[in-house]
């Protein structure tokens, strides 16, 4: 036995085991940038080689000549944008009213808000369809992004991370006599920036991952959302859209990729407070 | 005068948390208040959700659906992505997330940030990337399979293979979310509780059975209930991208069926039955969740 | 055969090296407590023995057999924590029972040791409760039941009365050694307290920023301080230390010469400086003579003692008196010969001490 002490065995063991779940963690997504970049005849013989042979642009080519991907990814960044910013707003403005304000019942009012997290989403998809066309929104972005305010992940977070704040330094603020609105853009955002920065990046990614009510809402190709394209690769069953399809879904994904690597950090701890804690 | 600013004062004070909530209020109420009991109102009506003709059927709806022959299949295919789900995404991420948080020396960080990454993508994207990873024609796990010589299934295609094929599309997207609350929890647990432990000769497992579990339970509560809630409903993309509900209703769950019965078959009633169904069913769940959270040890 | 022997003992984290070259030899069956100031490397050394932390370098024997490599469970040790580690879903009867049940145990025998270790604590009406509903200072007799039941050779307590109020630490002093009696395990006791120190310790070893400063009982430690640091570490207030100047047989203390006893000049040897030691309690202060006339700066009153501050050039010296002294602001000081210290101006070490008080030291 090459490994004679079994504390640095049993590492060993472990540490295999959590490489075979990163393998399976990453294998799919190694898969896809690589079909991405393999020719369609490569595509069915290559079997188990995982990097292309030669590395090819024509599925991206043709992804670009057949569809208005520009459009798809505007459409996308719109709507996730929209939906950022508002909730955002929404839930410091509650988060800050729930922690620091003077108001009856709240804990009843958050433990509602957080509820309707449990709502499950087949129960208000026809009600809302039927409130976005009667709004007049149907096919538009905003009809997208309206729907997707009502989430309170994010009153949760945001509400977790300003209870950590220290109820004394809001205090010497009120002894100052400074109004509640100064209190929250002054002490209470800068102290909350990373919950908000990380939950922000949330929001978007989230809304840009959004497909069952783009699907609903957008019925035209030009307004297309970029993770909604995908479903038109799939009604040509099988064959040739294999590579193409990869080749806009490593697309769809480029926005999460690069948004979690710079906001790993925040995105991780935000949600390691597991919030249980009272 | 005086009286009538202070009176102004004192309201304002009383009615600025109001203004604070305003937003979130009126868009609660438009997007999730009221689709809930217009929900209700839909499902006492047969209505195709465009006619202006809309007849009133008071619970006839509900009684249609529960006689209808595929709502036995609809709860069992449901209960199914539970079981599988549960176990994909409830017990091994909290068996990981105590390996990550407690039993290895080095590479938490690395690990975990590495998990957490499908967590952020779509499920779409997802669905897509497995349609071909498990393709009959040339895929990569039907090549594997065929170098150990089993003959791979065609898994969007088979009664059962489908529902293990799109639970583990979900299953690999929400692992990593799970994952972190776990590790957020389990890091939570006193570190001198696990070494008096450790000087008792507690194995390992002994250490997560008897000390980590039980205070890590309520944790583990709000785990099982969003693997519970929230898989049926992440289940929808994959079904709706790779099955569409098939191979005959096989894959289909209660939440997708809403959708089915409402764009497919345009019956709304029955669609927000259904719907109606699966709250009360979650419902259930979340208060059965309270009354054994309350029983469950707190830390703290 | 419970001894505990570091040889050459080295720990550090990334490159912040902790401990660096260990040597330290515990006895079977005696009280060592590890004192020294936070961040000496006190609990790093009990955490080696426990396991809990690894060694970097060196090697860690128990009983004769190095556990360099042994896992805590291995090492047949029980551990009181500074906050006590009771687990807190479960009742008192199950977090002393744990144990016992991991390793096995009979289940007669178990409640026959449950029952006695909680009779010595007198800790049986409380078997039910959760640790949340005890006290502190129950919560820590708990810790306690839960490291006697197991009768382990080896008891390593860290800081375990830190979290009692002044009046609880007293009865658990003697409750600790109490137990100690019981069994005589070796018992290795992690503190920054120094009465705790001396009361419990049959030896006492000093140590600041990982290494040792000095091993000894208690009464050495304080009558002959190895160096500066130990000097000024134990007792209180701490012992004064005053750079001096010898010249011939004199030494110079703040323009005032005084007459060293040759027995003193002796150890100085051609040393032309000195640091000069002497407790506050042993100065003794005389209304109208002494060796040196000296100006009360301030007073403290203790209540049992009075404690009078006074500028020595640059240097501060206290003394204590008896509270009901009366004492004029202007005062003469005068040195016992037989208490006072000097150290090595460069080395902070201990020059010694002259044969002819070594002798009477012993013969007391």
């Amino acid at each position: 036995m090459l490994i004679k002490n079994p504390r640095i065995f049993k590492q060993v063991l472990w540490h295999l085991l959590l490489l075979a779940m990163i393998f399976i963690t990453l294998y799919p997504l190694v898969f896809m940038v690589s079909a991405s970049f393999k020719t369609n005849v490569e595509l069915f013989s290559s079997g188990l080689h995982i990097l292309p042979s030669s590395p090819t642009l024509v599925n991206f080519n043709a992804v670009f000549s057949k569809h208005p991907v520009v459009s798809f990814i505007l459409n996308s960044l719109v709507i996730a944008s929209i939906v950022t910013i508002a909730k955002v707003i929404t839930s410091v403005l509650t988060s800050y009213a729930l922690v620091f304000m003077d108001l009856k019942y709240k804990e009843v009012i958050f433990y509602i808000f957080t509820l309707t997290m449990f709502v499950p989403f087949s129960v208000i998809m026809i009600p809302n369809y039927l409130t976005i066309n009667k709004l007049g929104l149907m096919n538009k972005l905003v009809g997208v992004a309206l729907p997707q305010l009502a989430d309170a992940m994010g009153i949760f977070r945001i509400r977790q991370a300003m209870r950590q704040i220290p109820k004394s330094l809001v205090e010497s603020a009120r002894i100052e006599k400074v109004n509640h609105f100064t209190t929250l853009l002054r002490i209470v955002i800068p102290l909350v920036r990373s919950s908000i920065v990380a939950m922000s990046i949330i929001f978007f990614i989230n809304s840009w991952n959004e497909f069952i009510w783009p699907m609903l809402i957008l019925k035209s190709r030009e307004k297309s959302t970029v993770t909604i394209a995908l479903h038109y690769f799939l009604n040509s069953e099988g064959g040739s859209a294999w590579g193409s399809s990869m080749a806009l879904a490593t697309i769809a994904t480029i926005v999460p990729l690069f948004l979690y690597l710079i906001s790993q950090r925040q995105i991780i701890s935000t949600f390691l407070q597991s919030g249980l804690k009272e | 005068m005086n009286i009538f600013r202070g009176l102004k004062k004192f309201q304002y004070k009383k009615f600025e948390p109001l203004l604070y909530l305003f937003p979130v209020i009126i868009i609660y109420a438009i997007f999730m208040v009221w689709p809930i009991i217009h929900n209700i109102y839909l499902s006492t009506l047969q209505w195709n959700m465009v006619s202006p003709n809309k007849v009133f059927v008071g619970l006839r709806n509900f009684q249609t659906i529960f006689k209808d022959p595929q709502f036995p299949l609809i709860l069992q295919n449901t209960v199914i992505y539970v079981l599988i789900m549960l176990v994909l995404n409830f017990v091994i991420p909290y068996l990981i997330a105590y390996i990550l948080a407690q039993l290895i020396r080095s590479g938490n960080h690395f690990y975990r940030s590495i998990f957490f990454f499908p967590s952020l993508l779509s499920l779409a994207v997802a669905s897509i990337i497995f349609m071909w990873l498990l393709t009959p024609l040339g895929g990569p796990l039907t090549e594997l399979l065929k170098i150990v010589g089993i003959k791979a299934p065609n898994w969007f295609n088979t009664p059962y293979y489908v529902l293990v094929a799109l639970s583990i599309i979900t299953a690999w997207r929400c692992f990593g979310f799970n994952l972190i609350i776990f590790i957020g929890a389990i890091l939570d647990v006193p570190d001198e509780l696990i070494q008096a432990a450790k000087i008792e000769k507690a194995s390992d497992w002994l250490i997560f059975w008897r000390i980590v579990r039980p205070l890590t339970s309520s944790a583990a509560l709000y785990v099982f209930i969003i693997t519970f809630v929230f898989g049926l409903q992440y289940v929808f993309t994959p079904i709706h991208m790779l099955t569409v509900g098939g191979p005959n209703q096989h894959s289909s769950n209660l939440v997708y069926i809403v959708y089915q019965f409402g764009f497919k078959f345009f019956q709304s009633g029955q669609a927000s039955a259904y719907a109606l169904v699966s709250m009360v069913m979650f419902l259930i769940i979340i208060i059965i969740q309270k009354i054994v959270d309350r029983r469950v040890f707190y830390a703290n | 055969m419970k001894s505990i022997d570091f040889v050459n003992v080295h720990k550090s984290y990334g490159h912040v090296e902790v401990i660096n070259g260990l040597n330290l030899n515990i006895p079977s069956g005696i009280r060592l407590v590890l004192l020294g100031p936070s961040g000496c490397g006190k609990t790093t050394i009990l955490r080696m023995i426990s396991g809990l932390e690894s060694i970097t370098a060196g090697d860690l024997f128990m009983g004769g057999k190095k556990v360099n490599d042994v896992e805590p469970g291995d090492r047949n040790v029980s551990m009181v924590f500074q906050n006590y580690a009771l687990y807190p879903h479960m009742t008192i009867e199950d977090n002393i029972l744990f144990g016992m049940q991991v390793a096995k145990v009979d289940k007669k025998d178990q409640q026959e040791r449950l029952y006695w270790a909680l009779n010595i604590l007198e800790l049986t009406p409380y078997i039910k409760r959760y640790p949340k509903e005890l006290s502190g200072g129950q919560r820590q007799r708990v810790a306690l039941c839960r490291a006697l039941v197991k009768k382990a050779p080896y008891l390593l307590l860290d800081e375990p009365l830190s979290n009692l109020d002044a009046q609880l630490r007293t009865n658990a002093r003697a409750e600790l050694i109490k137990i100690h009696e019981v069994y005589s395990p070796t018992f290795v006791y992690v503190t920054h307290d120094q009465v705790e120190a001396m009361t419990i310790g049959h030896q006492i070893v000093v140590l600041n920023k990982g290494v040792i400063q000095q091993l000894d009982s208690p009464d050495a430690i304080y009558k002959m301080p190895k160096n500066v640091f130990v000097a000024k570490f134990i007792g209180s207030p701490s012992m004064n230390i005053i750079e001096v100047i010898i010249d011939g047989h004199d030494m110079i203390l703040d323009n005032t010469r005084i007459k060293i006893p040759p027995y003193w000049i002796e150890l100085v040897g051609n040393r032309t400086k000195v640091k000069f030691g002497i407790r506050p309690e042993h100065v003794v202060l005389n209304n109208s003579r002494g060796d040196k006339q000296l100006k009360i700066g301030y007073t403290e009153n203790h209540g049992n003692r009075k404690c009078y501050s006074f500028a020595v050039g640059k240097d501060q010296l206290m003394a204590t008196s008896d509270p009901d002294e009366t004492i004029s602001n202007v005062i003469y000081m005068n040195i016992p010969w037989d208490k006072v210290h000097f150290f090595d101006s460069d080395t902070d070490e201990n020059i010694g001490y002259p044969s002819k008080l070594k002798n009477e030291e012993t013969n007391e």
